[in-house]
């Protein structure tokens, strides 16, 4: 526990900056009134807050153990593709080599780029946002803490199903990006190209659950006073990149689910014989594989604009600019897919839009840095206004940073233009770029990161020479890996070719290639052993050791305790400019909003989205079992998709619907509370009883999601009916309109009594519930009716594209069914009131979506038909 | 309109709307090239399709110059958040322009 400072007590309001010295407020008694023993808060909010020992360690909910569990399963995972790396480098290293097989290194390099972007990249700095961010906002946990904890729970065996399939032989063998028709089940016959599918949709479950988590805490989990425009910028950063994940992500998980479909039920989607096209699978996949490398570099960067100037002892300069650049980045991210299709044969006007929209995304990145370099290289503050940056470890892989992705990023912009990408196409010149953007750009600032935050999250101070001599070695290693592959690309030599001639003259580039991987990870062993001699060995940190100004430093202990905080300030200035060493010991008094520990309540402040006013006080979940049986039955869906066991399939499924609907409990919720002293003269509602509780918002977040799957499915078909081959086809599958008239009605029916079940009294309002009910199951029953009318979906891509459509409005109307039926039950419970709400708001909203997403998957038929038809040469 | 739904407006207003004008451009002229519609040369010999792809941004780049002109005092949000809001609205303009002018005189077919 960090000692109070000697003198006259601060309090916690006089700590920020531009604070008001205006006089306190009345106070009405709170429970933690008058206590001012830290110890005794900490030991009352620990018996809470913390994570039980042996077995109820799998009960963790709490972000800290789930953050780090994501972060070392992470390490874990890309250690096992450094390995798979490894070997490439073995097989290259000479000509002609026997060292591999051809097969088995198909499935080496393609497990390799898998885990290394599914299972490292990703879950690592997901992982780090949710260690992290409650912290940094002023929160004692993520917004749905065993949401965080399902998601790690199928990244494990989602990632553990790809890895136990590689070892026992089936590994995925078509690339990292799976292209179509090679992915195919005629050309990948065995259940390779299944285990990827299933196991990477099964793994960004994970990513989506850590989206919508992530947005959700940033908009409303953040200390009283924090206002969007005061956020520490690593928020922006992670709110911009859980958006693009909302986007991106979900074309992917429909791609792969329309290839599965293919492969296990026959659907022709990707098969030109039957009116599929292959290139359907390279627009889905790179609608989402190249948001996705900014996905990956945004995290890192914001890790970036927060120890920078830490390091350089400035602010941040140019921070207006910087979150302006970062946006720009995120929506230009999405018009440059195409980059990666440029030898595909598309019309010169549109290689031109994307190849403008390639080089353009360099301007953002640039952006941000010249900010940083400016922010290096402006003078300090006074006292010491010539001080110079520190050169700490985190430091050198900053620098690290600079070199490698600047030279990655401009070879970015040599493939962004079209002749140049012709020449150096499927080549090694574009497998050194991406990992000089990827591992400069992600790799190297997670370094400079870990490096920052270890006394955070291990309490233990990192001073050691062997994590130079590892950066040397990484940063020398790298660069003689990948440099030497743009002179063997632009030599001519292809890429995921397993052997070369001896007469073609990259020998020696390759050899010295392969040497100088080993040589990258001898220093990756060396940062490793240094870092668990750290974690075992490293004296104990002292408090907010870089001088840091962002609020993760001013927790009570480092490691901080479960519960984060003891008391949250009311942030009044910038919060980047916080002093974590004064405002640490005033909080731990419990000084501030909710400083006490009430009815064994896990509680947290929530605050309005644009000006960070308190407004509710949100109660987090116990520890519980439940994500993890979840997972498990989650896993055993999938596990049934890939033996073919369906019927087992559709009974996992079941059950991770019954265990969702266990999820929604708690004595709180039980009885309405009415406004609760929340300290500091606040009087808040309990987040059951506000009006937009963060279940609400995570509704409406994930409705981004659900909208982008259903415009990339609607695209998807689209493009089929105007550039695949054989369409229209030779009997358009007409649907009847009975079913379709009945299912808009009952849409229809089903918005108009979920508005009434919110109206006036609720709890009169379970005949309007039930109507809700009955209406989705009327749509889902009309779905299926379409569906069975249609001919063999076998036959051809436009009534697989059609049965597809309306199976997307089958399944949010059985959504609809579950919510309906759990406003119900929770109304007959005694857990809806006219201040308890939220089930019956939830499904409001859904109806509410679902009406116009329903009313234009009905119109789609005709708009595909239609199109078609024009089509016709 | 909420304070938060302000800030997202202003925030990404011009970016959406470059995003909007990016799909348009992209999908109308794949279908016009696929249905062979306005590839008749109209009036002054110019081609309807390529009319329609250029009014496209045109309309875009107008909205978003007129988004500018409305943040121009800060529309009620909070300084640092207006100044981005700005920079955020004129990059997208000039990103309209740099993107899509090529609408104005390549082939549009081949």
């Amino acid at each position: 526990m960090t000692k109070p400072p000697s003198g006259p007590p601060e309090t916690v309001q006089s700590l920020m900056p531009d604070a008001d010295p205006g006089p306190a407020p009345a106070q009405p008694a709170a429970p933690g009134d008058g206590v001012t023993d830290p110890l005794a808060l900490d030991a009352g909010l620990r018996r809470i807050w913390a994570t039980g020992p042996g077995w109820q360690r799998f009960a963790a909910v709490n972000h800290s153990v789930v953050g780090v569990r994501f972060m070392v399963t992470a390490l874990v995972f890309f250690t096992i593709g450094g390995i798979l790396a490894m070997l490439i480098r073995v097989q290259l290293a000479t000509p002609d080599s026997g060292f591999l097989e051809p097969g088995l290194y198909a499935q080496v390099f393609t497990m390799h780029g898998t885990v290394m972007m599914f299972l490292f990249a990703i879950p690592l700095f997901e992982g780090l946002a949710m260690y992290l961010l409650p912290k940094m906002l002023g929160a004692r946990d993520m917004a749905f803490p065993r949401l965080s904890a399902y998601g790690y729970w199928c990244y494990l065996f989602g990632g553990t199903l790809l890895i136990v399939a590689m070892l026992a032989g089936a590994a995925p063998d078509g690339g990292w990006f799976m292209y179509t028709p090679l992915s195919s089940q005629p050309f990948s016959p065995g259940i390779g190209a299944d285990v990827w599918l299933l196991g990477v949709t099964f793994v960004e479950i994970s990513a989506i659950s850590a989206a919508v988590e992530i947005t959700v805490t940033i908009l409303i989990l953040r200390a009283p006073g924090m206002s969007m425009d005061r956020m520490p910028v690593f928020a922006w950063y992670m709110l911009t990149v859980a958006a693009m994940m909302l986007v991106g992500f979900p074309p992917l998980i429909l791609g792969s689910i329309l290839l599965e479909a293919e492969r296990a039920f026959g659907l022709p989607f990707f098969d030109p014989l039957r009116g599929g096209d292959p290139l359907l699978w390279q627009h889905l996949f790179w609608l989402f594989g190249h948001p996705e490398v900014y996905i990956i570099f945004l995290p890192a960067a914001g890790a970036l604009s927060t120890l920078i100037p830490v390091f350089a002892g400035r602010p941040l300069a140019g921070y207006r600019a910087v979150v302006a650049a970062l946006v720009a980045m995120a929506f230009l991210s999405f018009g440059l897919w195409v980059h990666h299709m440029y030898t595909t044969g598309l019309p010169h006007l549109s290689l031109a839009l994307f190849s403008a929209a390639s080089t353009l995304v360099a301007v953002p990145t640039a952006v941000q840095i010249f900010a940083w370099i400016a922010t290096l290289a402006q003078r300090r503050p006074k006292p010491e206004p010539k001080a110079r940056p520190r050169t700490s470890v985190s430091m050198l892989h900053v620098f690290g940073f600079f070199f490698i992705f600047v030279m990655g990023g401009l070879t970015g912009v040599m493939l962004a233009i079209v002749p140049f990408d012709w020449q150096a196409h499927d080549t090694h010149f574009v497998v050194a770029h991406l990992h000089y953007v990827l591992i400069g750009g992600f790799l190297f600032p997670m370094l400079a990161a870990g490096y920052h935050w270890l006394p955070l999250i291990s309490g233990r101070a990192h001073d050691g020479p062997a994590a130079r001599l590892g950066f040397w070695l990484v940063f020398l290693g790298f660069n003689g890996t990948f440099f030497l592959m743009h002179i063997t690309g632009l030599m001519g030599m292809p890429r995921r070719v397993h052997a070369y001639a001896p007469e073609s003259g990259w020998h020696w580039l390759n050899l010295i290639s392969s040497i100088s991987s080993f040589v990258m990870a001898i220093g990756f062993a060396v940062i490793v052993i240094d870092l668990l001699m750290t974690l075992r060995f490293g004296r104990k940190a002292e408090p907010d050791p870089w001088q840091a100004a962002t609020l993760e430093w001013a927790v009570p202990t480092l490691p901080p305790p479960p519960y984060n905080f003891a008391a949250f300030p009311r942030i009044t200035g910038r919060a980047d400019k916080l002093e974590p060493r004064k405002i640490a010991p005033v909080l731990a008094r419990g000084e501030g909003y909710l400083g006490f520990a009430r009815h064994g309540w896990m509680e947290t402040t929530g605050v309005s989205v644009a000006r960070g006013e308190p407004e509710q006080i949100v109660i987090l979940p116990q520890q519980t079992y439940l994500p993890l049986w979840s997972g498990i039955a989650t896993g055993a869906v999938f596990l049934s998709l890939l033996f073919k066991v369906y019927p087992l399939a559709i009974v996992a499924a079941l059950v991770v619907v019954a265990l969702f609907l266990r999820w929604p409990v708690g004595d709180h919720a039980a009885a309405d509370r009415g406004d609760l002293p929340a300290g500091e003269g606040a009087l808040l509602p309990l987040s059951s009883e506000a009006p937009v509780p963060p279940a609400i918002w995570a509704l409406r977040v994930l409705a981004v999601a659900g909208g982008a799957l259903l415009a990339s499915l609607l695209f998807g078909g689209l493009f089929l009916a105007i550039a695949a081959p054989g369409w229209p086809p030779p009997v358009w599958p007409d649907l009847p309109v009975v079913p379709g008239v009945l299912a808009a009605l009952a849409l229809a029916a089903g918005w108009i009594t979920s508005r009434g079940a919110a109206r006036g009294d609720v709890l009169r309002g379970a005949p309007m519930l039930g109507a809700a009910l009955a209406s989705n199951l009327a749509v889902l029953g009309a779905a299926g009716w379409m569906i069975a009318a249609l001919p063999p979906l076998q036959d051809h891509a436009a009534q697989a594209v059609l049965a597809a459509a309306m199976i997307w409005l089958g399944l949010h109307a059985a959504i609809g069914a579950v919510l309906a039926f759990n406003a119900l039950r929770r109304l007959r419970s005694g857990h809806v009131s006219a201040r308890r709400r939220i089930d019956i708001d939830l499904l409001r909203l859904w109806q509410a979506g679902l009406l116009p997403a329903g009313l234009v998957v009905l119109g789609f038929p005709a708009a595909l038909k239609a199109l078609a038809l024009a089509a016709l040469p | 309109m909420s304070a938060g739904t302000r800030i997202l407006v202003a925030i990404a207003g011009g970016f959406t709307l470059w995003a909007l004008v990016f799909t348009a451009v992209y999908a109308g002229h794949a279908t016009g090239c696929e249905t062979g519609w306005g590839l008749t040369p109209g009036p002054w010999g110019i081609l309807p399709l390529r009319i329609v792809l250029v009014l496209l941004p045109v309309t875009g780049l107008a909205l978003t110059l007129a988004g500018l002109w409305l943040l121009r005092r800060g529309a009620g949000l909070a300084p640092r958040l207006a100044t981005t809001a700005r920079l955020l609205t004129a990059a997208a303009a000039v990103a309209t322009v740099y993107n899509f002018a090529f609408t104005a005189i390549l082939p549009l077919c081949t």
